[in-house]
């Protein structure tokens, strides 16, 4: 079986490709946006970031209207006083489990072991990468909605 | 509002009921099994591996779409960025409006509008099923994670 190490490893190194994975996205996604009008004179840069973002708040604003909104999900828990027990079973459930699931203050349980095991294995100096793709990762993502936010007001008049 | 579009209704609400309980079954099966839940503590190492391998394999294609098509072949690059604005402009019918009139967001419209008190699925009890299988489905999932949670520290000992 891998040591406690060994699992701060692998996740260390999971995180670290998947961060220079979303580096990459965000680098094409650059250069798309920037092409756009290469397409489509009448269209400009970042007209379709603009769009897909504009449509996926409107899923999202609805999302939440069926969770929040009047007669919706939570407020049928907040009605019902079957569904407020069985809310409160699963507040109890958390609270009860709240060491296997979060962990303990030395970090050997749960979550906090994993973090533990993820910031002992940050010191081996092979897992430099890990903060490298993380910075690189952060750089494009700042880059990319600043890039597309100077495009930004004359999309929606 | 015709029955056929409340029964259609009903049917997308069964399939998210559905897959609470097939999840609550899940994480039933790994709290209350010990062999199970000692298996997926075993695996939090595997599923990391595999995040790491897939996102090698991803990103080189995705380096290789950058490098060849978006800043070498013109008409490469314009099949691609046509490709996202096809997307953007089918994005209202795909995500849906604000108005909640197309899209996911219709869908989500329709199931609140049939939940409300004297519509069709409030009539036959449908929102608060779904409310108790979710909150079922929690549940289980609280007690399948304390269960692997406090089985790390045995699997993954630290020399």
């Amino acid at each position: 079986m891998p040591t406690a190490a060994e699992l701060g490893n692998v996740i260390l190194q999971g995180l670290a490709e998947l961060f220079r994975l979303l580096r990459t996205l965000f680098i094409q996604l650059q250069l798309v946006g920037n092409n756009e009008t290469a397409i489509n004179t009448s269209r400009s840069a970042y007209q379709s970031f603009w769009e897909i973002w504009y449509q996926i708040g409107a899923m999202m604003h609805w999302t939440v209207n069926m969770l929040t909104g009047k007669g919706g999900y939570i407020d049928i828990i907040n009605t019902n006083s079957t569904l407020e027990n069985t809310f409160s079973e699963v507040v109890g459930i958390a609270a009860k489990n709240a060491t296997w699931m979060i962990g303990d203050i030395e970090g050997n349980n749960s979550t906090t072991f994993i973090i533990k095991a993820m910031v002992n294995a940050l010191y081996n100096p092979e897992n430099h990468v890990f903060v490298a793709n993380f910075w690189n990762m952060t750089t494009e993502m700042i880059k990319l909605v600043s890039d597309a936010l100077k495009y930004f007001p004359g999309y929606f008049p | 509002m015709p029955l056929s579009l409340d029964l259609s209704t009903v049917y997308i609400i069964d399939g998210f009921q559905g897959n609470f309980i097939l999840m609550a079954e899940l994480f039933r099966a790994i709290a209350i099994n010990s062999t199970i839940s000692d298996y997926v503590a075993n695996d939090i190492y595997y599923i990391f591996g595999f995040l790491k391998w897939l996102s090698y394999f991803l990103n080189d294609i995705s380096t290789i779409v950058n490098n060849e098509i978006m800043l070498g072949n013109a008409t490469w690059k314009g099949w691609l960025v046509g490709y996202w604005q096809r997307v953007a402009l089918n994005s209202t019918w795909l995500f849906g409006d604000w108005r909640g009139a197309w899209g996911v967001a219709y869908l989500w419209n329709r199931g609140l509008t049939c939940i409300q008190p004297g519509q069709f699925c409030y009539s036959i009890n449908y929102g608060n099923l779904t409310t108790q299988e979710a909150l079922e489905m929690v549940k289980w999932m609280f007690n399948a994670t304390s269960e692997v949670g406090r089985k790390l520290s045995i699997w993954y000992p630290w020399s």
